[in-house]
């Protein structure tokens, strides 16, 4: 092996260990015995078991997942029609609308949660379950958007006038011939919206009412309290949740452009 | 099957007139070539009689009856598209099935007509086949078959072979005219290239900057064309202005008919010889530039003073061995004057 070489693997190493490092001591420390992250190591099962009795990070846990899929669902159905609608029309307008999905993606979500509190309270919807799942709505779109947007860019125009010369009316050309197309790139923006969601603290702080909670947000109190290793256990469950879906996805998807 | 007629179409592109004042029939069985230069409206033609686009003036008739309120996917019009526009996630029996699946045809008799239409674009056992396994021609036979197995009105075809190399193409043209009288559907073809034009089709119009220049059978076009670019379009000419300028020539015997704008003579109908031909026909001197040789037939290039350049096409046999530079005559009889336009 050239210097070189070793110098790559060896970037490639300080790389994963920079990204996994914390991640790993976690979920090490959710199999370690002691609450205090005492060594030795002594393996158990305890703070699983303690989790598993945990009403209340159950009940935030379901939540969490209801509204994640809730604002998934509804974000990638308009998400993809907007982007097709993009796509399909001209009209007056369509730029500025185009420049203006892009703001949301950039803009804090601590000043966009701010905003939404302010706003819901002015409409009279005020805080709770509804609020936080049009805020999850609202963040996750832009996301489906852009990602079906830059899928449709490959798309040859042509397949739909192809398909309505054979006789098929707009809503079959839809489904049968530019759905199938786009798909990739609806489930890509349905993961994204689906993480978003879920990850959500900020907006999901400020909307939800306390007594029912989101999980980050019930995560966030609960070390606030005073912290208890059941923390680690349900962020590692998630961690290996959300690793095993992204696996699935980029080999089925070949994200990493080869297949 | 149906005739197609297109009455005084006009269609707008902001200030540009991509089609003006068109009027056309399209018989009903006919081959029809669409001929003009890039730019010259002939796509849009085609669109505006699919139903892709709406003429700002005039209209469009499928077997008589006005289409403007009819939709593209009610037309019933096959379309064949440069690119093929193959659908990549379907097979090569799903392309061709597409147009029966749509309206709902039952299985079996779907199998039954996919298999036949295959069959005629001598694709048989490839169905299974997705688009991208396909060569260039199979992907075109492919987007034929798939326009004809609805049995449609009227088939459009954009330049459906210009993607092709020449060999391929001139193949896939005697089979396209071979599938095309078999099946006896009404087709429009679009092509900038005059030849297939005249191998395809029974009759052919000229489109200039949205405008028809003409339109007929080819001979009737090739032989008596309303304007030199028409002349110049189909076959190449050499052209004579009207009346002749002072200039033009000297020594050249003509004997042009009157009350023609302009004369054209074919390449083909000129003989070249060293020294001046007899009388009775029509003879110009002039200085050979070029000779070119292509398998039997040679091209020579020959300047005549203040007329410019002249083209000639004959059988190399035939032809005198003269060096480039030699004075020469050109002659030809008078009944290939064509003559152009009113004066
Ligand atoms: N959608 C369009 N918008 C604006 N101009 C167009 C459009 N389609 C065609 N044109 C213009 O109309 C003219 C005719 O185009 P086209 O019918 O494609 O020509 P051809 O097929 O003979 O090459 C061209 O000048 C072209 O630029
Ligand atoms: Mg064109």
């Amino acid at each position: 092996m050239s210097g070189l070489r070793i110098a790559g693997y060896a970037w490639l190493a300080l790389v994963l260990v920079f990204l996994y490092a914390p991640i790993f001591v976690m979920a090490a420390m959710s199999f370690n015995a002691s609450p205090f992250y005492q060594l030795p190591f002594e393996a158990s099962f305890r703070w699983y078991e303690d989790l598993a009795a945990n009403t209340a990070i159950r009940a935030a846990a379901t939540r969490s997942v209801l509204i994640a899929l809730a604002a998934m669902t509804i974000a990638t159905v308009l998400g993809t029609a907007a982007a097709l609608a993009l796509f399909r029309y001209d009209f007056r307008g369509k730029r500025v609308l185009q420049v203006l999905l892009f703001p949301p993606i950039a803009i804090p979500w601590l000043i966009t949660g701010t905003a939404m509190l302010i706003f819901f309270f002015a409409i009279g919807l005020g805080r709770g379950t509804p609020a936080v799942l049009i805020g999850h709505v609202a963040l996750a779109l832009p996301y489906v958007i852009v990602v079906v947007n830059a899928r449709l860019a490959s798309f040859d125009r042509t397949l739909e006038e192809a398909a309505r010369a054979l006789g098929a009316g707009p809503w079959t050309v839809t489904r049968r011939v530019t759905l199938p197309w786009i798909a990739p790139g609806v489930v890509a923006g349905a993961l994204f919206a689906f993480a978003v969601s879920f990850d959500q603290f900020v907006v999901s702080y400020f909307l939800a009412k306390p007594g029912d909670a989101t999980l980050p947000v019930l995560i966030y109190t609960a070390i606030r309290k005073g912290f208890t290793p059941e923390i680690n256990a349900v962020s590692t469950l998630i961690i290996g949740a959300s690793m095993a879906l992204m696996l699935v996805v980029a080999r089925f998807f070949s994200f990493g452009g080869h297949r | 099957m149906a005739e197609v007629s297109v009455r005084g179409v006009t269609m707008r592109f902001g200030e540009l007139k991509a089609l003006d004042d068109v009027t056309l029939d399209f018989v009903d069985g006919g081959f029809f070539a669409l001929l003009g230069p890039s730019g010259s409206g002939k796509t849009t033609l085609l669109r505006v009689i699919a139903g892709f686009l709406f003429p700002d003036e005039g209209e469009v008739r499928i077997a008589g009856q006005p289409v403007e309120r009819v939709p593209v996917e009610k037309r019933e019009i096959g379309m064949m598209f440069q690119n093929y526009a193959l659908f990549p996630n379907l097979t090569v029996a799903e392309n061709v099935g597409f147009g029966l699946r749509v309206r709902h045809v039952d299985r079996a008799e779907e199998r039954r007509r996919v298999g036949e239409v295959l069959e005629l674009v001598q694709l048989e056992g490839l169905g299974r086949r997705r688009p991208k396994e396909l060569s260039g021609g199979q992907r075109q036979r492919v987007a034929l078959a798939r326009a004809i197995v609805t049995n449609p009105k009227v088939l459009l075809l954009d330049e459906p072979l210009s993607a092709l190399d020449k060999a391929l193409r001139v193949d896939m043209q005697i089979e396209l005219k071979r599938i095309q009288r078999e099946v006896g559907i009404t087709t429009i073809f679009v092509t900038h290239d005059q030849e297939e034009a005249l191998t395809l089709a029974d009759r052919i119009g000229i489109l200039r900057d949205g405008r028809l220049v003409q339109a007929g059978p080819p001979r009737e076009v090739y032989n008596a064309p309303v304007d030199s670019f028409a002349a110049r379009f189909l076959g190449e000419a050499n052209l004579l202005p009207s009346p002749l300028p002072d200039t033009f020539a000297e020594g050249a015997r003509l004997a042009l008919p009157e009350g023609a704008a302009a004369y054209a003579v074919r390449p083909e109908a000129l003989t070249l010889t060293p020294t001046p031909p007899e009388d009775d026909v029509n003879a110009l001197p002039g200085r050979l530039v070029q000779r070119v040789f292509a398998g039997s037939m040679a091209t020579c290039v020959v300047d005549i003073g203040g007329g410019g350049t002249w083209k000639v096409i004959d059988r190399d046999p035939d032809l005198p061995q003269l060096p480039e530079g030699a004075a020469v005559w050109l002659s030809w009889d008078a009944e290939d004057t064509i003559p152009i336009g009113a004066a």
